[in-house]
């Protein structure tokens, strides 16, 4: 093994990740190299620096997480729910003005209530004088008084 | 599997998303807002789909923490001690050394110390961590020896007798 190929397999040296035979032949190359040999060493003391040294015990990361909450929020569903209900109450406001509104236009107009006039009957000026007088222009009135006229002229 | 914090039996997995977090962030605060949008996501999601719950969780964990990173625009040098800070004198050299390898992990992309991170105190393999990261395997094992040798740089030669 060359240097070359020693530095190919460095990350996987000191990651542990080397089979049995090509670790054989690593360290076969680094006690035959002192420029790799040294170079190896000083990265597995940083290595070691590291490992003794974490910046977090686990008993620390206990404390720090003993004020952790974590609030288990409510599904998916349920925080639309709100949200849901509101559309679905527009949507029947909304259907529901428009079917009325929908009802008033297909409903059939009623003609328009007007007093009926019937044609003034043949009175005598008299009467039509007294009536207007009286400001009772009701048909039925000066017709009675018509029918009252005529009976007293035979 | 409910994870919610404070329920017996179940503190473990928060405290390890926490500490997931922690490591990539080097913030107490981001990392339980980290935790807690993790833990969310977690409740929220379908279980059934989720081959391993940890893996997840994990995968989860470092996407979110790259994503929060990465909102910083730069890494910042990072200065806050952990809580518990040990006490005496050999203590206090460990840690000054800690601080060092806090400030140094600050100086690293967010790629270089997730992948570093997950490798080192995860022991993850690098096709997990680049299946976790969405990149090639040789990617990741680039960003590693990259993480690696930045920090040598920075922290220099390995003291033992302060460990």
């Amino acid at each position: 093994m060359n240097c070359s190929q020693m530095q190919g397999l460095l990350a996987d040296y000191l990651g542990n990740e080397l089979d049995a035979e090509r670790r054989h032949r690593a360290e076969q190359h680094l006690s035959d190299c002192p420029a790799c040999r040294e170079e190896v060493q000083r990265l597995q003391g940083t290595l070691a620096q590291l490992v003794r040294l974490d910046t977090v015990t686990p008993a620390e990361a206990v404390v720090q997480t003993s004020r952790l909450r974590v609030i288990r929020v409510r599904p998916l569903w349920m925080r639309l729910g709100r949200e849901l209900l509101k559309v679905a109450a527009v949507l029947v406001v909304g259907i529901t003005a428009g079917w009325y509104v929908r009802a008033a236009r297909h409903e059939p107009a009623q003609p328009p209530t007007v007093a009926r006039v019937e044609p003034a009957q043949q009175v005598h000026p008299g009467w039509i004088e007294l009536s207007r007088r009286t400001g009772s222009m009701r048909s039925s009135f000066v017709a009675q008084l018509a029918q009252f006229a005529q009976a007293s002229q035979m | 599997m409910a994870i919610m914090a404070g329920m017996p039996g179940e503190e473990s997995l928060t405290a390890q998303v926490y500490r997931w977090a922690y490591r990539l962030l080097h913030n107490h605060h981001d990392a339980l807002d980290a935790s807690q949008e993790v833990l969310v996501r977690w409740i929220e999601r379908e279980k059934k789909s989720i081959e391993s719950p940890q893996a997840w969780l994990r995968r989860t964990t470092i996407n979110h923490c790259i994503d929060r990173l990465r909102a910083r625009h730069r890494p910042r040098p990072m200065r806050e001690s952990p809580a518990g800070a040990e006490t005496g004198h050999e203590a206090a050299a460990r840690d000054e050394l800690r601080g060092r390898i806090t400030a140094a992990l600050g100086t690293l992309t967010e790629h270089q110390r997730a992948v570093l991170v997950a490798k080192v105190y995860d022991h993850e393999t690098f096709a997990a961590i680049a299946a976790a990261m969405g990149t090639s395997v040789s990617t990741a094992k680039t960003h590693y020896l990259r993480a690696l040798a930045s920090l040598r740089d920075r922290l220099g030669e390995y003291r033992e007798e302060v460990l």
